[in-house]
């Protein structure tokens, strides 16, 4: 009826092309609710599969979290001083004995140049480090 | 503008919307989580990673021991070798 094609156009003509325009209208808006609904069921199915994946992880993660503390907590209070003073006495054992340096020098074991604080030898990472790992455990949230 | 039986698309859109919503707070927990879990996996793994090392290293000293026996009071502080050279495994 708006169409300017249309204002000279018989009545029996303008009706026809108002019911087509209604039809097409109609056919838009099924078009756009199903294609909502398809966006909203794919929505959920995402929302299902990272929520599965997010309990997943908090189950991981109450499952580490103490094993981990509890290790690394244990390796630094016992194991690293005691480590780190078998390769301080080894290191001094190397400079009595050279012919013992080249099995340090394998797993570059240096002496330590860090502050009197924490004398200990550092190794290169890449030979796994003999350095501590952060004495403070894991984030808590 | 949304009336009557137009109120069908308006309550989908919100959904999705709310829907969008909770999928980004859920993927902000999960990421947390998996930085969380990956950080505590580093720290475990240097952690065996040091023992490791300790462990290749006594080795190699009690074989030197063989050799040379003057290491053998350094070995047997840290119960890697009880006095007949009987090489015993690290923790």
């Amino acid at each position: 009826m708006n169409d300017p094609e249309n204002f000279d156009a018989p009545p029996e003509t303008a009706l026809a092309g108002n019911n087509d325009l209604a039809e097409q209208y109609a056919a838009l808006r099924r078009l756009f609710i199903l294609s909502l609904v398809g966006l909203l069921i794919l929505a959920a199915s995402f929302n299902y599969l990272i929520l599965r994946q997010l309990v997943y992880t908090r189950k991981d993660l109450d499952v580490v979290r103490p094993q981990v503390t509890q290790l690394v907590e244990g390796y630094t209070k016992n194991e690293e001083p005691q480590i780190r003073s078998f390769i301080n006495n080894l290191i001094g054992f190397a400079k009595a004995n050279p012919d013992f340096a080249p099995i340090l020098a394998k797993y570059k074991i240096v002496a330590d140049t860090r502050p009197a604080a924490a004398p200990a030898p550092a190794v290169a990472p890449q030979a796994a480090p003999t350095q501590a790992p952060p004495a403070t455990p894991a984030k808590k949230k | 503008m949304f009336t009557g039986k137009n109120l069908v698309p308006l309550t989908l859109v919100a959904l999705i919307f709310f829907s969008a919503l909770f999928s980004l707070f859920c993927v902000f927990l999960y990421m947390r989580g998996m930085g969380e879990l990956r950080g505590l996996q580093a720290q475990a793994a240097r952690v065996e990673n040091s023992r490791n090392l300790l462990r290749l290293i006594a080795a190699e000293s009690v074989e030197y021991s063989k050799r040379n026996p003057a290491i053998d009071p350094l070995l047997q502080s840290v119960g890697l070798k009880q006095g007949a050279a009987t090489p015993k495994a690290t923790k």
